[in-house]
């Protein structure tokens, strides 16, 4: 039996000390990937409506056509980073008291709103602040 | 369900395309949102038999106990259960998942020592990697495999394309010699009217424990095993025991702050970085860190939940 640990024999203390350091970074790096990729896929999902409103309108509504594909990939992008990617499942990082998957936020998270973290760990309790 | 709805949309926008004369881009985007609806159900059926696999294990809660009390090895009880139609290796996962889920940060030393001991206490008869991968069985030895992966050199100079498969006694990384591009995989795909391979299978690894045995069986045929077998010989293969993995963690990508990499730390101190896919999907390299958790600990390591 093998346990992998840094330390030779840290105290209970010092473990889940380091275990709240290393949840708070893994954290924060979560949500700031999390929030970056949001906004470029909303951009992806717009430049593809762009390109199919203006292949699908180009012939019946050609004076039209690039102004209407352009409210769509805007509609697009808000739809998309309002009500599509927050719906997409969030990262989860391991509780630093119990090691279950967490989610980062109470809520759903949105790229453009300040993501509300969770507080406790719905399975132990554990102050996550 | 969103899922759903931008498929229904996709062939909404095909059936447009095609009444507006453009035959080539609606059919193109009404075999999209029919190739992502058959795909959804097989996902779906497959969550259904998962269900029922989960209910049926419950059935045999009392049952595991007591064979626990009665000091049966992991083993012993998924042959036992094996005859009422619980595939081994699933028992297993399920089994090290539990002990993992109790040995939370700043467990007593002994007690995780007590558990890694006895899921550990029954392991599979040693043999050589090659010997792993030709003998790979979906119900008893494959813990998972995902295809579609990017290998990184420790110094980041080298990048191999190819797939990671979880055995009961190694993580290997293979590396395909025949590997195309997403963008040739699928245009081949498209012309020809299937969802290329390299597509169909990338998703294997996703959702793990909602994959019933059926779903990977499906992709193990003889000529996989073979392929596989060809693989490992190839610049960039690695096969790691259990027992050298030090840490498994998932990482912000170094070209790429929105991607995210799977990282395996085998001592001494080699750091093996592999993007699953396109690196977007977060909950793919959970996934996979919890899988890799799990097949440790079934060989005796506890690595510790960093992420």
């Amino acid at each position: 039996m093998t346990i992998q640990s840094d330390e030779s024999e840290p105290s209970v203390d010092a473990i889940r000390q380091a275990a709240y350091r290393r949840y708070l970074l893994a954290r924060s790096e979560a949500a700031t990937r999390w929030s970056t990729r949001g906004t470029w896929l909303a951009y992806g999902a717009a430049a593809v409506v762009f390109l199919l409103t203006t292949l699908t309108t180009m012939d019946a509504i050609p004076d039209w056509s690039i102004t209407i594909a352009l409210f769509a990939a805007v509609a697009t992008l808000a739809v998309t980073i309002t009500v599509v990617y927050p719906r997409l499942p969030q990262p989860t990082v391991p509780c630093p008291y119990c090691a279950r998957r967490v989610p980062l936020a109470k809520t759903q998270m949105s790229p453009v709103r300040a993501i509300e973290l969770l507080e406790r760990c719905p399975h132990c309790g554990g102050d996550l602040s | 369900m969103v899922r759903l709805v931008l498929q229904l949309g996709v062939i909404a926008l095909g059936a447009s395309l095609l009444t507006a004369g453009r035959l080539e881009a609606g059919l193109t985007c009404v075999a999209l949102g029919a190739l992502g609806l058959a795909a959804q159900g097989r996902t779906l059926r497959d969550h259904q038999a998962h269900g029922e696999q989960v209910q049926l294990i419950a059935t045999f809660i009392d049952d595991v106990n007591a064979r626990i009390e009665r000091s049966e090895t992991p083993d012993q009880i998924a042959a036992a259960l094996a005859k009422r139609g619980v595939p081994p290796i699933v028992l297993l996962q399920v089994l090290a998942r539990h002990y993992l889920q109790i040995l939370g940060h700043g467990a007593a030393l002994d007690r995780v020592a007590a558990d890694i001991t006895w899921l550990a206490s029954s392991p599979p008869p040693d043999g050589s990697p090659l010997e792993d991968l030709a003998t790979l069985d979906a119900t008893t030895t494959l813990h998972a495999m995902t295809f579609g992966v990017r290998h990184f050199a420790d110094n980041d100079e080298s990048t191999w394309h190819g797939a990671i498969v979880a055995t009961r006694r190694h993580f290997f990384f293979l590396a395909n010699p025949h590997h195309e591009s997403v963008t040739t995989a699928f245009a081949k795909g498209a012309a020809g009217g299937w969802l290329p391979e390299l597509l169909s299978l990338a998703n294997l690894g996703r959702e793990l424990t909602q994959l019933t045995r059926d779903h990977v069986e499906a992709e193990l045929s003889p000529r996989r095993r073979a392929e596989f077998v060809e693989w490992f010989g190839q610049p960039g293969s690695l096969a790691i025991p259990w027992q050298d993995i030090a840490e498994v963690d998932k990482a912000t990508a170094p070209d790429d702050g929105k991607k995210v990499d799977l990282v395996v730390v085998t001592t001494p101190n080699l750091r093996h970085r592999f993007r699953l896919g396109t690196g977007l999907k977060e909950s793919f390299v959970e996934d996979w860190i919890d899988l890799t958790r799990t097949a440790a600990a079934l060989r005796g390591v506890f690595l510790p939940p960093h992420s």
